[in-house]
């Protein structure tokens, strides 16, 4: 091997049982430091992850959208048989639908990632010291990369609406969507952040995530629209999601949504609450740790 | 020695654990928001149902120095490799740990058996801190430590758990950390694949501080200068290895020694050994046979002792005694050089029937001898020459 090591070493870390509040300077410097040796590994986990997740499976990438168009299918099903009430919104029912629900998945996969990222990574974390940072910024990988795929379905859905005349291409679509969809991303992962530490130690949240998200799904503009007033429309407003879902789709179809200020307060909600989510992973993870056992 | 050379100082660490797991979840919860609120709560002694894993733990380990753990299974010495490796924080006292740390903590960890060996130490070797074209530098290398060529292209779960740990090993050891931490994985390569980590461990210790756990004592030994022994969490014994390994084997010998077991057979109505307490290596020793048969039938008896180490015979005298109308009294066995190396030996006592036919008596783990000398060194049986051995 090499010669000796003659100059002394770099890295000191010191361990106690000190708070890491105590030491903000240190704090952050830690964190700064371990985000940017993230990347490069978090590139590696969200390619072991992808290709794990499809190579024992024969549909692979499909199963990404596969639900949505099953679900999206159901209730065109339900609404061309007069199950639902009239549609009276500016923009056709089956875009408004598929549209929707395509970036509620985005949104569920955004507040599940974290969790399910840090879950299945659990080996490794009671084993080896490494960026815990990566894990998240894997996620994130992973749900970009899965909304790419699910655009490659609504890229020729699209089209064939556009024949149809239900829907008109807009250029300011190419960057204001993108925004849109980076709020759902944002909006998703520090809710899902924040439910991480906890979701460790109790299988309940988990469990209860996936429950919420089922029945949340008819309480934000997707599968109906968002009433001109009401309880309907309080409830609605009440949920941050139905902001971000409402303005991607409305800037995807340039239709604008009404409910464009009200984006912004969530994303800068989200951008603080970022922080704070960061650090309570952080500080969070040497306890849990101990508690996952050996 | 400069103070720049300690890599590793621990002082006065030890950690807490739950016996119970709902408890220990809320008190994970409970530890989390204390620590938002910026609370310490070292001060504070055991909530319910908690014990402590470690206790009290401190030493220094400089670049150069190789420091055995040794313990019985359960006394902490995982949780202090943990602590070690930053993965669980100490609830009193401190670690300071200067420079890139390399740990082997556990078979496969970080390896998914999907994926490839090939592309498992990319992502390993990223995990561990490397980036691609350093993985790259060292990829052929890893390869041919691990044996795997050949192997590389297909999944993990494929391979043996022998196969795993020397991937493991070979990627941990690639990066030629300055702190080298070694759980007992290596337990589970064949006696090859352990000389060569017993090889390369020798080699890091030129550029690195290594600490090792093993229940190899041979192993260890080997390997390592200094030691300290884990009981129950606490450090009962911290400096040169072989005195280390003389408190370890003592007090195995104690848990597993008792009780001992004697199948008699009905011939005999009473026996009795005395064996010395303990004999130099190499030096002479007499020990007692005293048998009382019913009848006086039996003229010749074989005469059968095992020196176990570890649950392993090593050694064996093996004698044919006269019995003298049914008795021996008393009877002295002479041994010229007991030619065994340091160690406490367990002695498992068998007499047979002339013709070897008929066990007459077994008395296992009920005796034992303790054989001093100034070193351990790795065969229990010593060869003499016309030169001293110390």
């Amino acid at each position: 091997m090499n010669a000796p090591k003659i100059s002394p070493p770099a890295q000191v870390r010191t361990y106690s049982p000190e708070p890491a509040l105590r030491r903000p300077m240190t704090l952050f410097r830690d964190m700064a430091r371990d985000l940017s040796l993230s990347w490069e590994l978090a590139l590696a986990i969200a390619r072991r992850d992808l290709s794990a997740l499809y190579r024992q499976s024969v549909l692979g990438y499909v199963w990404a959208f596969l639900p949505v168009l099953a679900t999206t299918g159901v209730f065109l099903f339900l609404r061309s048989g007069g199950a639902l009430a009239k549609w009276e919104h500016p923009i056709p029912y089956p875009v408004y639908l598929l549209v929707g629900s395509l970036l509620w998945q985005v949104f569920a996969d955004a507040v599940q990632g974290p969790l399910k990222v840090v879950t299945k990574s659990r080996a490794m974390l009671v084993k080896i010291n490494f960026p815990r940072e990566s894990l998240v910024l894997a996620g994130v990988l992973t749900t970009v990369f899965n909304f790419v795929v699910r655009m490659l379905i609504l890229v020729p859905a699209l089209v064939f609406f556009a024949t149809r005349g239900q829907y008109e291409f807009h250029w300011s679509s190419l960057y204001a969507f993108p925004l849109g969809v980076a709020g759902i991303v944002l909006l998703g992962y520090v809710i899902g952040i924040l439910l991480t530490p906890i979701g460790m130690l109790y299988k309940d949240v988990s469990m209860g995530i996936g429950m919420v998200l089922n029945f949340l799904m008819f309480l934000v503009p997707v599968v109906v629209a968002l009433p001109r007033e009401g309880m309907i429309r309080e409830v609605m407003l009440a949920n941050p999601a139905t902001y971000v879902v409402d303005c991607a789709r409305g800037w995807l179809l340039g239709v604008p949504s009404e409910l464009v200020g009200g984006f912004w307060v969530v994303v800068g909600a989200s951008l603080v609450l970022l922080m704070l989510g960061w650090l309570l992973y952080r500080i969070s993870l040497p306890h849990v740790i101990a508690r996952l056992g050996m | 020695m400069k103070d720049d050379d300690v890599l590793i100082r621990v002082e006065n660490v030890s950690k807490r654990f739950c016996r119970d797991l709902k408890r220990s979840l809320f008190y994970g919860v409970q530890d989390v928001a204390s620590e938002m609120l910026g609370i310490d709560r070292s001060g504070k002694g055991l909530r319910k149902a908690e014990f402590w894993a470690n206790t009290g733990i401190s030493f220094e380990l400089r670049r150069g120095e190789c420091l055995g753990l040794i313990g019985h299974n359960g006394a902490g010495k995982t949780t202090l490799l943990k602590m070690l490796n930053g993965l669980i924080k100490p609830d009193t006292g401190s670690i300071t740990m200067r420079g890139q740390v390399g740990a082997l903590i556990a078979l496969g960890a970080g390896f998914n058996p999907i994926l490839t060996g090939r592309e498992n130490v990319y992502i390993a070797g990223s995990v561990l801190g490397l980036k691609k074209r350093e993985i790259d530098a060292k990829y052929d290398e890893i390869v041919e430590f691990a044996e795997l060529d050949g192997f590389m292209d297909s999944p993990v779960q494929n391979y043996s758990s022998g196969m795993q740990v020397r991937l493991g090993f070979a990627v941990a050891t690639a990066m030629e950390p300055d702190i080298l931490l070694i759980d007992e994985v290596l337990a589970v390569g064949d006696a090859a694949f352990r000389f060569k980590c017993s090889e390369r461990i020798s080699k890091a210790l030129g550029s690195a501080a290594v600490i090792f756990v093993s229940h190899s004592a041979a192993q260890i030994s080997q390997i390592c200068s200094r030691g300290i022994v884990l009981e129950s969490g606490g450090m009962v014994m911290s400096g040169e290895i072989q005195d280390c390994l003389d408190v370890y084997e003592k007090n195995q010998m104690a848990k597993s020694g008792s009780p001992g077991k004697e199948i008699v057979s009905r011939e005999i109505s009473e026996a009795k050994f005395e064996f010395p307490e303990s004999c130099g290596s190499g030096d002479g020793m007499d020990f007692f046979v005293s048998l009382y048969f019913k009848e006086p039938t039996i003229k010749t008896i074989v005469l059968r002792v095992s020196f176990m180490l570890g649950g392993q015979s090593v050694a064996e005298i093996q004698t044919v005694l006269p019995v003298n109308d049914g008795v021996l009294e008393r009877e002295r066995v002479s041994v010229r050089s007991l030619d065994l190396g340091r160690g406490n030996y367990a002695l498992d006592i068998h007499i047979l029937s002339e013709d070897r036919c008929r066990h007459l008596l077994r008395r296992i783990n009920c005796e034992h001898i303790s054989v001093l000398g100034s070193d351990w060194g790795v065969a229990p049986y010593r060869i003499p020459t016309n030169y001293p051995s110390t």
